[in-house]
């Protein structure tokens, strides 16, 4: 399925333009293995909202920070990255937006959606800034 | 995103068309919704059959209408929904919000 690609990885100021680029280079990087479009087409959202959240709360949409993003091929799983330049946050200060009490929110659904197309999301740090891993199994 | 109003038996009826996602076509819904409520419209079906993609912004701007139009004691009907978007609604509970209808004039009849 690799066929030579194993890592391969962008790098953009934060502009929200940049998040359809990062889609397409996400589906074209996909384009030669066998992940029905479907499925494409939901860990595309979950790629999306990673890359919005980055550009906006990691870099404060500051044009001057960088977002990356890195997808790494392996044979039983793809692991998607997204790097800002940004503090990171607390995990557990995220609110569930399907409880009664916040389904008229406007914002808070970008994480909890990314999590439903994944199989995995970790919270990742390096020394220049925060990340989110997002793992696709390719045996499920 | 594109967005075409049509009046029909009374009813505001906002065709949606391509993405509503963050920096395209969210705040394009916002604007013509505002529009129609600041002329008085109270019966409003978002048609949604045209719509390719929707993200959490889109989501969040669906529901900013809903409460919106509530507060203006007007109401926001949803027809037409792609079965992606449908999907979306049921996984975020935005179902148990929005009445949605399988098309516009089912939306229009149930006002």
């Amino acid at each position: 399925m690799k066929e030579g690609l194993s890592k391969i990885s962008m790098q953009f100021f934060s502009n929200l333009f940049m998040t359809d680029f990062s889609e397409e280079f996400f589906r074209l990087s996909l384009s030669k293995t066998k992940i029905s479009e479907e499925r494409v087409d939901w860990v595309a959202l979950s790629l999306r909202e990673a890359v919005n959240n980055a550009i906006i709360h990691g870099n404060k949409n500051n044009p001057k920070k960088k977002v990356e993003v890195e997808i790494e091929f392996l044979d039983e799983a793809i692991y998607i990255r997204v790097w800002d330049e940004g503090k990171g946050f607390d995990p557990s200060t995220l609110t569930d937006p399907t409880k009664d009490e916040n389904l008229l929110q406007p914002h808070g659904r970008g994480i909890f959606l990314i999590k439903q197309f994944v199989n995995k999301v970790e919270f990742i740090c390096r020394n220049n800034g925060f990340g989110i891993e997002l793992m696709v199994d390719l045996r499920k | 995103m594109k967005v075409d109003v049509v009046e029909k038996k009374g009813v505001t009826v906002l065709g949606l068309g391509g993405k509503i996602t963050l920096g395209s076509g969210d705040v394009k819904l916002k604007e013509k919704l505002v529009a129609e409520l600041s002329k008085g419209k109270k019966k409003i079906v978002v048609d949604l059959g045209e719509v390719s993609y929707i993200d959490s912004a889109g989501l969040g701007e669906l529901v900013a209408a809903y409460t919106s139009a509530k507060k203006q004691g007007a109401t926001v009907k949803l027809a037409n929904l792609t079965k992606k978007v449908n999907d979306l609604l049921d996984i975020t509970r935005l179902s148990t919000v929005f009445e949605t209808y399988n098309s516009v004039d089912e939306a229009i009849k149930s006002f």
